[in-house]
């Protein structure tokens, strides 16, 4: 499990993943705020087929989630905001079209 | 709304985008710089300025050498937008950029590309669980968040895999083992080339600390042949054979992959820049002169997207090309030219010797069983691509319409290399008969909605 390797500071912002409420530092990266909570899979692929975040630099789409309603959002170039509602996002998705 | 025009379009604010515009604005010229991150640096110095303020000195001093260049680059003049997206350049030399949901066009004298480097594919089974980063991932959460775990493993080879594995050991986490795949014959290829790398003393210095720290403070594991991630729905542990016939596993939630980096070329082939083959590195990069300058006159490509080189050359390399388009305007600079380059050659005088010691065996490049995923967005295992090769694909494209291999989100950043290699040892023929996919704007997924906000003609 990730951990802080630095002391935590920051004012406390709340964030929803799959239903259960998180807490996070106001202008955290949301993937990091999810991998410090201990979220480590973010969508499936397809049956069976757990993934999660693997580039941290926007290149592989592993870490795509439904932020607020919307889906295909690459958590590791996200910012948490307090509030913020996040769900798994779980196949078939719309994987491989350029734009929709 | 009228298109924007500058002089100097800057793609990246890395070292080579930060340097390149320092030069620009000096001589004058309107200079924009694009970025996808939210703050300057790259990858490598990703976070500096807000790291300053407490310093972890886990990071390392290669990391802070950074700090200088960002500052005199937040104070040079640029306009610079953070978090754009560019997803074409036309040949009109409009840079096409989605900035919070809208589109825009941007219009160029000269373009500089200047968009880094991103991690080879690392296929190895169960590569695809959550757990499972790339190396650069895993210092990225560092760099950017203050995050590491307890009993992670490190698998693969290269500077940035001992650095980062470094950092981990200095930020009081517990490594639970470092596998390096380096193997025997790397070493023979390399060592010839190591009376040129020690034009570089300091860098050489710097990866045997890297290495040495590593050694006092975690298990190393060498001569490896395969490797394998156990896990159901996460990453439970690695299991690996070595040459002995031995097998190891080893229980870790957290494994970090890396065998080396290649220029990130989606955005350079896309724009339909020239590119060839690279027998050294084993990768793609586009076709540059010494100045950077692309097969487009207009546009020039700096730093580790034209041909890896590291943080310093890049910075070296986007002076060159910025002093090279200043003295397009007029402005000839023929000493700082002369002076760059050699620098630049300097700095490029330890890669011979890297490029082969860390060129990963051809069993690290392609995947060593059947199920192992090639293609993640898709699901393609290699068993998937060797049909589809089986029933007459024959090149990449051809390829991705029979398996979808290469049709993803991630535009084959993720298996493109994998794929032509594999088609290559089947085929017979040379990565450069065989060639890269396709690729064709957007070179990053855009909704409808963001193409719809854009104003004015759109790009064809
Ligand atoms: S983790 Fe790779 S795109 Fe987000």
């Amino acid at each position: 499990m990730f951990k802080s390797t630095m002391p935590e500071n920051g004012r406390i912002v709340h964030l929803q993943f799959n239903g259960e409420s998180i807490t996070a530092f106001d202008g955290d990266n949301l993937a990091a705020a999810l991998l410090r909570a201990g979220k480590v899979q973010f969508r499936t692929a397809a049956k069976n087929d757990p993934r999660g975040p693997y580039c941290m630099m926007g290149v592989c789409f592993e870490c795509l989630v439904e932020i607020d309603g919307r889906p295909n959002q690459q958590a590791c170039q996200m910012t948490v905001h307090d509030g913020m509602i996040i769900q798994r996002q779980n196949a078939p998705d719309s994987a491989g079209k350029a734009s929709g | 709304m009228a298109n924007q025009h500058f002089q100097i379009v800057i793609i990246g604010a890395g070292p080579a985008g930060m340097a390149a515009a320092l030069t620009t604005t000096k001589a004058g010229l309107e200079t924009i710089v694009i970025d996808d991150q939210k703050d300057s640096g790259g990858q490598v110095y990703r976070n500096l300025q807000a790291n300053q303020e407490t310093s972890p000195a886990y990071l390392g001093q290669s990391y802070y050498d950074g700090a200088k260049l960002a500052q005199s680059f937040a104070d040079c003049g640029a306009v610079y937008r953070p978090d754009c997206t560019v997803w074409q350049i036309t040949d009109m030399h409009e840079v096409a950029l989605v900035s919070r949901g809208k589109a825009e066009l941007i219009t160029a004298d000269y373009i500089i590309i200047a968009t880094g480097a991103i991690e080879r594919p690392m296929p190895v089974k169960g590569w695809t669980l959550p757990g499972v980063m790339s190396v650069g991932g895993a210092q990225t959460l560092l760099k950017q968040a203050a995050l590491g775990a307890d009993n992670a493993v490190f698998v693969g080879s290269g500077p940035l895999l001992y650095l980062t594995a470094w950092q981990y050991i200095k930020a009081g986490l517990a490594v639970r083992a470092v596998i390096d795949i380096t193997g025997e014959k790397q070493w023979r290829s390399a060592i010839p080339f190591a009376p040129l790398a020690l034009l570089q003393p300091d860098m050489l210095a710097m990866g045997r600390k890297w290495i040495g720290d590593i050694r006092r403070n975690t298990e190393l594991i060498y001569s490896v042949s395969t490797i394998e991630i156990i896990g159901q729905s996460q990453a439970q542990g690695v299991s690996c054979t070595l040459s002995s016939g031995d097998k190891i596993d080893i229980d870790a939630n957290h494994i970090f992959l890396h065998q080396g980096v290649v220029p990130n070329v989606n955005l350079t082939m896309a724009t339909g820049l020239a590119h060839q083959w690279d027998h050294q590195a084993h990768c793609w990069r586009p076709v540059i002169d010494v100045t950077g300058k692309s097969s487009d006159e207009q546009i020039y490509i700096a730093g580790d997207g034209g041909g890896i080189g590291g943080a310093k050359a890049a910075a070296i390399a986007g002076r060159l090309a910025a002093s090279a388009i200043v003295a397009r305007y007029g402005k000839p600079r023929f000493l700082a030219q002369l002076y760059y380059k050699l620098r630049h050659l300097h700095y490029l005088s330890i890669r011979p010797f890297l490029d082969r010691l860390y060129l990963p065996s051809a069993d690290f490049r392609l995947a060593q069983t059947d199920e192992t995923i090639i293609c993640r967005c898709e699901a393609v295992s290699k068993a998937g691509v060797n049909a589809a090769l089986a029933s007459g694909a024959s090149g990449p494209n051809q390829l991705k319409a029979f398996c979808r291999a290469g049709m993803g989100r991630c535009q084959g950043r993720s298996c493109g290399l994998v794929v032509q290699e594999m088609i290559a040892s089947h085929t017979g023929q040379s990565m450069a008969e065989i060639g890269y996919y396709r690729l064709r704007p957007p070179v990053k997924p855009i909704t409808l909605a963001e193409l719809a906000s854009l104003e004015g003609p759109w790009p064809d």
